[in-house]
């Protein structure tokens, strides 16, 4: 009996995706993704463009999963990058509570640093202070120059604002940055890149080396090069290494859902007891079927 | 105004189900927007509301009874959505000038669940003609749940909408098969305009071999002409029961010498719609 694993990919830009790579990702086994709230390569120069993008990420993105079986759910935040252009981001931080409570929301993120500038610290900051007000877990987003000591640097930042670190999922990860998270108690993700970073290769062996507890693997697929089957392919180069199922369970699937099924939005019954694919369901009249029948499963899947 | 001390009404609802930790916790809250009046207190204070007031939980029938309540009982409203509606009325009653761009906003982000909630309570915010917007947005919408909440049991669009967006609400409601008898002061709202939309639309589902709910020709009644004349002769004499007592109905209240002639070759149905033994409310019983 064929006995498929189950795969979450907590790091997904699904809006800058095509259907034939949700098509893929249900079939390799991706039950459930996580949108993090990133740029979309071209900084945005009004709010109103924010607000759509949020909108789309807790409507539409949704829904667009919904018809491949998947389970969507995104976090919500100011990203460092545009955190930069100050006037904008104060407004962009105004914003952000009405989309926090919403019905797919698991997270504030991704946030964090980029260059590690006072404005990237100062909207850092008031969104950590949001996520303690509300109880929020927090994604952040490490920097790719001067990783190391911006990792660190992010930590502290989050405990000074009195977060547990036990809610708090640092991304981005590699060799050097591991060992500080884990031993700090905070969580930390893997984004596998292809070719370049952080290969398959190497996760398999820092699993081997820091076990599976606390780790977490992810794509960070988005509009550049990346793969989206990131994760489903890691979980099953672990299981050809050698690498126990319980731990490529945990890594590719469980710890990601305690890390951010923390609020309740996320549960696994979601996909396990699904209300059967109906593509035929329209929202806003707009289906993203186009003149194919529509594939309506009457049971759950087995 | 009909509703006038509608927070205070709301507050009297919501303290009598909800826990008093939360209770304080939202005049707490409320304190702090009113003196602060900064967006982010209130918008936090929004976001929060979620996780104090609960989502499952319907209020309880209250015997004191203010149309508020009725509306929120008529409803089954929860006590999320009770604390929603109460603290956007709270704040417009602050300062409408200062909170309604904040309180649009909020409206303009709202996702499916809270749409629905704004709208079937729509008619409680303070000036609420200034939201109109947002309602005869919502007859746009192809989600059912999101039209229904405008549509159906609710006094908004009666008071606020003109004839044109009446007219499509009420056109689009047949088309969509929703059930015509919940919506709300259609006597009232009936032109000569729509009786027209309905017997064109009439007759492009009867030419096509389909069947009108018979409820769809109430409005009809005050406006009866030639052609209506016609329509109502081929009510009386369909095999359709219902349809029948449709006919009846129009033409026993329309105070129209001919359509009052045509009724009298009905007499069964003249008396019993005279006794009010067939009235709009018993219809299809
Ligand atoms: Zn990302």
């Amino acid at each position: 009996m064929e006995d498929k694993l189950m795969i979450i990919d907590p790091h997904v830009h699904m809006t800058s995706r095509t259907t034939d790579d949700y098509e893929v990702m249900a079939a390799a086994g991706v039950v459930a993704v996580i949108e993090p709230s990133f740029w979309l390569g071209q900084p945005r120069t009004q709010v109103g463009s924010f607000q759509d993008y949020y909108s789309s990420l807790v409507g539409w993105e949704p829904f667009r999963a919904s018809q491949f079986g998947i389970k969507h759910y995104c976090t919500i935040g100011l990203n460092s990058k545009e955190a930069n252009n100050e006037a904008l981001a104060e407004q962009v931080i105004e914003l952000l509570p009405l989309y926090l409570h919403k019905d797919n929301v698991v997270a504030i993120g991704e946030i964090g640093y980029d260059d590690q500038t006072p404005a990237e610290d100062k909207f850092f900051r008031m969104q950590l202070d949001m996520a303690k007000e509300l109880d929020m877990t927090v994604q952040v987003h490490t920097p790719h120059r001067d990783k190391k000591a911006g990792t660190i640097k992010s930590m502290e930042v989050c405990l000074e604002h009195g977060l547990d670190p036990a809610n708090v999922i640092i991304d981005h990860n590699n060799e050097e940055t591991v060992k500080e998270v884990l031993d700090r108690g905070f969580i930390a993700a893997f984004t596998i890149y292809p070719k370049t970073k952080m290969g398959n290769e190497r996760m398999v062996e820092l699993v081997r080396k820091f076990g599976s507890t606390n780790i977490i693997v992810d794509s960070s697929a988005d509009w550049g090069v990346s793969d989206p089957l990131a994760v489903p392919k890691t979980a099953s180069l672990m299981l050809k290494r050698g690498i126990p199922k319980e731990d490529v369970v945990k890594t590719c699937y469980q710890n990601a859902l305690d890390a951010f099924g923390k609020n309740g939005k996320m549960k696994e019954e979601h996909w396990m007891k699904p209300n059967s694919i109906d593509q035929s369901q329209l929202f806003n009249d707009n289906s993203v079927l186009r003149g194919q029948k529509p594939r309506i499963d009457d049971d759950q899947i087995t | 105004m009909a509703y006038m001390h509608v927070s205070k009404d709301i507050y009297e609802i919501l303290s009598s189900c909800a826990e008093q930790e939360a209770m304080a916790w939202l005049l707490d809250r409320i304190a702090k927007i009113e003196d602060s009046r900064t967006t982010r207190d209130l918008f936090m204070g929004y976001s929060l509301l979620a996780s104090k007031f609960s989502a499952d939980q319907s209020m309880e029938s209250n015997p004191k009874v203010s149309d508020a309540i009725t509306l929120f009982s008529a409803h089954k409203a929860s006590l999320l959505e009770v604390s929603r509606i109460y603290l956007l009325v709270k704040v417009l009653e602050i300062d409408f000038g200062h909170f309604s761009p904040q309180v649009n906003r909020i409206i303009e982000v709202a996702d499916t669940a809270e749409l629905e909630t704004f709208l079937k309570y729509l008619v409680l915010l303070p000036d609420a003609q200034r939201f109109k917007n947002t309602a005869v947005e919502a007859l746009r919408t192809n989600i059912a749940t999101i039209f229904d909440a405008i549509t159906l049991n609710n006094l908004y669009p009666a008071k606020y909408f003109n004839d044109q967006q009446w007219n499509q609400m009420y056109l689009k409601a047949a088309f969509m098969e929703r059930d015509l008898s919940l919506i709300q002061a259609v006597d009232e709202r009936a032109n000569k305009d729509l009786s027209r939309i309905i017997s064109d639309y009439a007759h492009e589902r009867w030419a096509a071999s389909r069947n009108i709910d018979p409820m769809f020709w109430r409005p009809v009644t005050k406006f009866i002409d030639d052609v209506l004349l016609l329509d109502m002769e081929r009510l009386l004499s369909s095999d359709n029961e219902i349809e029948n007592r449709a006919g009846g109905l129009c033409c026993f209240y329309s105070q129209d010498d001919r359509a009052l002639k045509l009724l009298n070759q009905y007499p069964k149905l003249e008396k019993q719609i005279a006794s009010k033994e067939i009235t709009w409310n018993t219809l299809k019983k």
